[in-house]
């Protein structure tokens, strides 16, 4: 049992679980409709896509050296927008369409990535400007010249562009069975199992060691960069499918509630350290969360404060139990 | 009052180590005394204690004749005593009167800094030491090293220093720097200050220094008045009987040389060096630090692009654009800063070990093969004899000398044919120490080529088929048989140009 105490305490992951499993008993006690079967698989959706870009960060926050990504919020309006003006005003076959906002994803994270690592200026201050600029080229994208100078919405898509974002397959939505679980097995196995992922924590602890060590930092942390923009144009997409429009400022402040998932998740801002397991949970006990209260009728605008109140207390409440045993 | 500091009997032990052994030292007003000993000597120890920065365990300190007990740097500064560093300790953003004044601020009646009063005093400050003061309003960091060092030295007199302390001043001045800081000494001294002037450069202390007092194991091994000794007396005194046995070899030196490096420049760092290396040799490279054998070490394995020169490789003349590609062709680099350049401290043991090694331990798709990468880490565990609870303990919880032995079996485990070692045994326990000694030996003896960076002179002698000294970035001396000697190596260490046959002993 002791030993049990001592897991949970210095093992952030376990600490998590803890967390989420009696956060979720008093939701299923207290929240009437909470537990049910629709209620419960319905919710997963909504974690999927601010799960993406909060996985995004985990990558980019491992590979230290003040790694940041402040532009996945605008990564995801600008594939939002590419995907939705190429298939609903261009009229582009839906796939090809998806295809090519993939990888202006990746192509964004790349140029995030290259600035980083090549011109040495802190990933902070690129990636807030890429923010910026991003988000210019989703608005400047959104514009429609047949009804004057203004972005607007794209929302006429073909029946089909909506099963990613609104199907089921065995009552479990398609985006979470067949993405967001295949994306987190994947990254799982890229960042335990892999030469790449002993590299990227090998980096992000002591970047000079790396180097000493043979170890090619800039490559890693382009690779992490580039991912950063592939995660964030496919959470793009899914939610561009799930409400069935595309609009010019959908991804707005998403970057800082991803930021917080992660280092809920115990990611070491200052990087090398931090498992996949804490962050996939930081994400469960969010969307638990958010779920939760919605259905307790707690208005929307406490979302957010709820979201600080949980990282700072979490974070508060591992370090007493830690001291306390100390003693 | 003949003395202006009288250090009697001092004694200092840090651990089990006594660093100070009943040391005697003075100094008059208006006199250089030069201080010159190796490293480990314990000149630092008693140049911190002076200051403030350490108190010594016994022993009585005058000052001005009167009992003192420094116990701050703080105190010492007040008392007149100041510091100069090799690398001035400076508010870069701050202006350089501001540095100047700093604690000792000048204020009108008001309560405001009174910065006419202090830029006129600074002003006629400079001029007294013939110094420009142009840039009195500029930020500290604009200024090169050598007056930025300057500046301290008129923050010293602003403090109204009767005893001023340069350690090692010149080490990273250029040539024109120096003889102004020269100039300015002696002003200094002419004005009754009394100086504490330690350096490595023997001909320095004969052109400034009224009397030198040489250190060496913790003890004053002698001291003069400069027109009493010559440079030969100071290095015998330096190096003593230095007793070292040297460790057990199969002398077992390939013939055909495993590496040979030819006319290797990068200015200012290092000039026209050329080497060979065979396999199954130990090839000791000494010199200060600062004189260029790190920096050859570097680019030997793709860290630093030389100028010019060429390295020729089991074989093959190759320049390596990275380490990735050094390591890959057979070389290893063990770097002299463990903590910065060596470890992955929030990783564990076997993570540790085996991260140069992960492509070779890897199967498809880069997927590590973790029970292969256990076993190597075990394997070097148990060969090094690396004491770990476990293969996944965070390395920063291990001793020093275990985290070495982890860095050092990161490089083993590539098996390299070249191994670099830059101060592989610095800050660890003696025992480690002469575990890694033993091991460096077999290693050799098992064909590698070694490459041995040290500062440590005893290391040097124990380890070394031949060595290398390097100074202010030339090879000064090659020395192997009978010519290795202590003595030899320190006046080739001190500038003195040896036997240098081209620069290629064989």
């Amino acid at each position: 049992m002791k030993r049990v105490l001592d897991q949970i305490v210095e093992n952030r992951v376990f600490f998590l679980l803890v967390l989420f499993v009696i956060l979720f008993a008093v939701f299923a006690i207290s929240v009437q409709n909470f537990f049910t079967f629709y209620n419960l698989t319905n919710m997963t959706q909504y974690g999927v896509e601010l799960g993406l870009l909060a996985l995004a960060e985990m990558l980019v926050i491992l590979s230290g050296g003040g790694g940041i990504d402040l532009s996945v919020g605008s990564m995801l309006t600008i594939v939002a927008m590419i995907i939705g003006v190429l298939i609903g005003r261009v009229g582009l076959n839906p796939s090809l369409a998806i295809f090519l906002g993939l990888s202006a994803g990746m192509g964004m994270g790349y140029l995030n990535g290259v600035l980083v690592s090549y011109t040495k200026i802190l990933p902070f201050i690129v990636t807030l400007a890429s923010l910026y600029v991003y988000k210019s080229l989703a608005l400047i994208i959104a514009v429609d010249p047949r009804f004057g100078p203004n972005p607007m919405p794209v929302s006429n898509f073909p029946e089909s562009f909506y099963f990613v974002g609104q199907y089921r397959i065995g009552g479990i939505p398609f985006q979470v069975l067949c993405i967001f679980i295949p994306v987190i097995l994947l990254l799982y196995v890229l960042l335990e199992k892999s030469v790449f992922g002993r590299y990227l924590y090998g980096v992000g602890s002591n970047e000079k060691a790396a180097l000493f060590s043979g170890i090619n930092v800039e490559r890693v942390r382009v690779t992490v960069y580039t991912l950063s923009g592939l995660l964030s144009a496919l959470s793009g997409w899914i939610i561009t499918s799930r409400i069935a429009s595309a609009r010019p400022d959908i991804g707005t402040g998403y970057e800082l509630q991803a930021i917080t998932i992660a280092v809920l998740g115990g990611v070491s801002i200052k990087g090398g350290e931090g498992r996949i397991g804490g962050v996939v949970l930081g994400i469960a006990i969010i969307t638990l969360l958010y779920n939760g209260m919605q259905l307790a009728g707690i208005h929307q605008i406490w979302q957010l404060g709820s979201l600080g109140v949980i990282l700072v207390g979490s974070v508060l409440l591992n370090q007493m139990l830690l001291a306390r045993r100390k003693m | 009052m003949e003395y202006i500091l009288e250090c009697r009997g001092i004694f200092k032990s840090f651990g089990g180590v006594q660093a100070l052994k009943g040391v005697d030292f003075t100094l008059k007003p208006g006199e250089v005394h030069a201080l010159v000993g190796e490293n480990g000597a314990g000149k630092s120890t008693l140049i911190k204690i002076i200051s403030g920065s350490l108190l010594p365990d016994r022993g009585d300190i005058f000052y001005m004749g009167q009992p003192v007990r420094i116990d701050s740097p703080r105190k010492a500064q007040d008392m007149g005593i100041s510091t100069v560093y090799q690398e001035p300790l400076v508010y870069g953003e701050l202006s350089v009167l501001e540095n100047i004044f700093l604690g000792r601020e000048i204020r009108t009646p008001r309560g405001n800094i009174d910065w006419k009063k202090e830029e006129e005093k600074a002003q006629s400050l400079f001029t007294s030491l013939g110094l420009p003061y142009h840039f009195l309003r500029e930020p500290m960091r604009e200024l090169s090293v050598g007056l930025q060092q300057l500046v301290l030295i008129a923050k010293a007199l602003v403090y109204e220093a009767k005893v001023i302390i340069f350690d090692e001043p010149t080490a990273i001045l250029t040539e024109h720097e120096t003889e102004r800081l020269f100039s300015i000494i002696q002003k200094l001294r002419d004005r009754g200050v009394g100086i504490i002037y330690i350096s490595h450069r023997l001909e320095e202390i004969f052109r400034i220094a009224n009397r030198v007092t040489v250190m060496r194991d913790g003890e004053v091994k002698g001291e003069f008045p400069i027109e009493a000794v010559d440079r030969a007396k100071i290095v015998e005194l330096m190096a003593g009987k230095l007793l070292v046995e040297e460790i057990a070899r199969k002398r077992s030196r390939g013939e055909e040389p495993l590496l040979s490096v030819r006319g290797l420049t990068k200015k200012p760092r290092f000039f026209d060096i050329s080497f060979d290396l065979f396999p199954g040799e130990i090839l000791g490279f000494f010199g200060l630090v600062g004189s260029g054998r790190t920096d050859v070490a570097q680019s030997i394995f793709g860290l630093l692009a030389p100028e010019d020169g060429a390295i020729i490789f089991n074989g093959h003349r190759v320049r390596f654009a990275s380490p990735e590609e050094a390591m890959r062709a057979g070389i290893a680099y063990l770097p002299e800063d463990r903590k910065v350049q060596g470890l992955f401290p929030i990783q564990s043991v076997a993570y540790n070990i085996s991260v140069t090694m992960l492509r070779e331990l890897s199967r498809r798709f880069g997927i590590v093969d973790i029970q292969k990468e256990q076993g190597l880490a075990d394997r070097y565990v148990r060969e090094l004899n690396i004491k770990t609870p476990s293969l996944y303990t965070r390395v920063y919880s291990l001793s020093g000398g275990n985290q070495q032995k982890v860095v050092l079996a990161k490089w083993l485990s590539v098996t390299p044919k070249l191994l670099i070692l830059d101060e592989p045994t610095r800050g660890i326990d003696v025992a480690s120490k002469s575990e890694i000694h033993n091991l460096i030996a077999q290693l050799a003896d098992r064909g590698l080529g070694v490459m041995l960076i040290s500062s440590e002179l005893p290391e040097i002698l124990k380890m070394s088929d031949r060595v290398i000294v390097m100074h202010e970035g030339r090879i000064t001396g090659v020395f192997e048989g009978q010519e290795k000697t202590a003595e030899n190596i320190i006046r080739a260490a001190t500038g003195e140009r040896m036997v240098v046959s081209g620069g290629v002993g064989a």
